[in-house]
């Protein structure tokens, strides 16, 4: 059957809303977690999907989407660049099939607790 | 009979493991317990059993599926998948793990609907009220709010087969399908 099915097809789920309320690298956040479970098996990864926000920043910026947080942070996507008031909507067919193996981190260029950017992603888990 | 047996691969969805007048032997165990089918129906799927709420990383103890549970004298076969984002490992009867490997117990999850899209592998055969029963992990680093197992396949009534219809069945001198209904931890060496 796997030959003419899609065999690396996943689980399709979605990340918590997130607020961000900090900019800078080492504000980076989970955006999405990883099923990493001691007792699971196999191992997961996963594919973003879609990436859903608004920009309340009050100004225009962009969004830093990688794993880990500081100096540790590695970028898996361009920036993407969001515009102030407005909602942002990445879609599949926006998205490279860039495949994460660690939770999913992101910050803004600007951001505070006042003047957040919120987003959520969707993502496909395989394995 | 040579297109019905169990378990059966390639595609297609649930069939029947045995017709009407047809000979099983159902393997509860170590007792063979020999019938002749004397009716059958299907069972669309249905949801068969919620495990509930689990938190995130964590395992529910083992819950008992009594709404697969059968009537005195029949068997049911059923194939199944989950439709929540764990992990599920089927215990038949309770205490009896099924799809079991030397070192793993293998277990079923969402990817099972594009991976064997009619469900083959997962099927597995109830006899009487020896139901099956379920434990998940919420593998996730989110929690669940509900863990729902969807199951359906086919119900069996039967009679018990007098002594000279063994003895042919045993000497291959009549057909009969063997139906595993209990898991099975190996020969002891």
């Amino acid at each position: 059957m796997l030959g003419v099915m899609q065999a690396r097809k996943g689980v399709r789920l979605q990340g918590n809303v997130v607020v961000m309320i900090a900019a800078a690298v080492a504000n980076a956040v989970a955006i999405f977690q990883l099923s990493n479970y001691a007792n699971q098996i196999g191992t997961k990864t996963f594919r973003i999907k879609r990436i859903k926000g608004i920009n309340n920043a009050g100004a225009d910026t962009d969004i830093h989407i990688g794993t880990g947080a500081g100096a540790g942070f590695v970028a898996m996507l361009p920036p993407l660049h969001t515009i102030n008031g407005m909602n942002f909507d990445f879609a599949e067919d926006d998205l490279p099939e860039v495949e994460f193996a660690a939770d999913m981190t992101c910050f803004p260029d600007a951001a505070a607790a006042l003047t957040p950017v919120t987003i959520q992603v969707e993502v496909e888990e395989l394995g | 009979m040579a297109d019905l047996y169990p378990h059966k691969s390639g595609l297609g969805l649930v069939e029947p493991v045995a017709l009407i007048n047809h000979n099983v032997c159902i393997l509860y165990g170590s007792v063979k317990n020999w019938r002749k089918v004397i009716f059958l129906e299907p069972i669309p799927f249905f949801q068969c059993l919620n495990l509930g709420a689990i938190a995130l990383q964590t395992t529910t103890a083992r819950i008992a599926c009594p709404n697969l549970a059968m009537l005195d004298g029949e068997f049911g076969q059923f194939r199944w998948f989950p439709m929540d984002n764990v992990q599920i490992r089927l215990f038949l009867p309770q205490t009896d793990g099924r799809y079991a490997l030397r070192n793993i117990q293998v277990p079923v999850d969402e990817t099972i609907t594009d991976r064997d899209p009619c469900l083959h592998l997962t099927e597995f055969f109830v006899w009487e009220d020896k139901s099956p029963a379920f434990e998940a992990m919420n593998i996730m680093d989110y929690a669940l709010t509900q863990c729902r197992i969807v199951a359906g396949g086919y119900r069996y009534v039967t009679v018990g087969l007098d002594k000279s219809s063994i003895a042919k069945i045993e000497a291959g001198q009549e057909a009969c399908t063997y139906v595993v209904a209990s898991g099975n931890a190996g020969v002891p060496r």
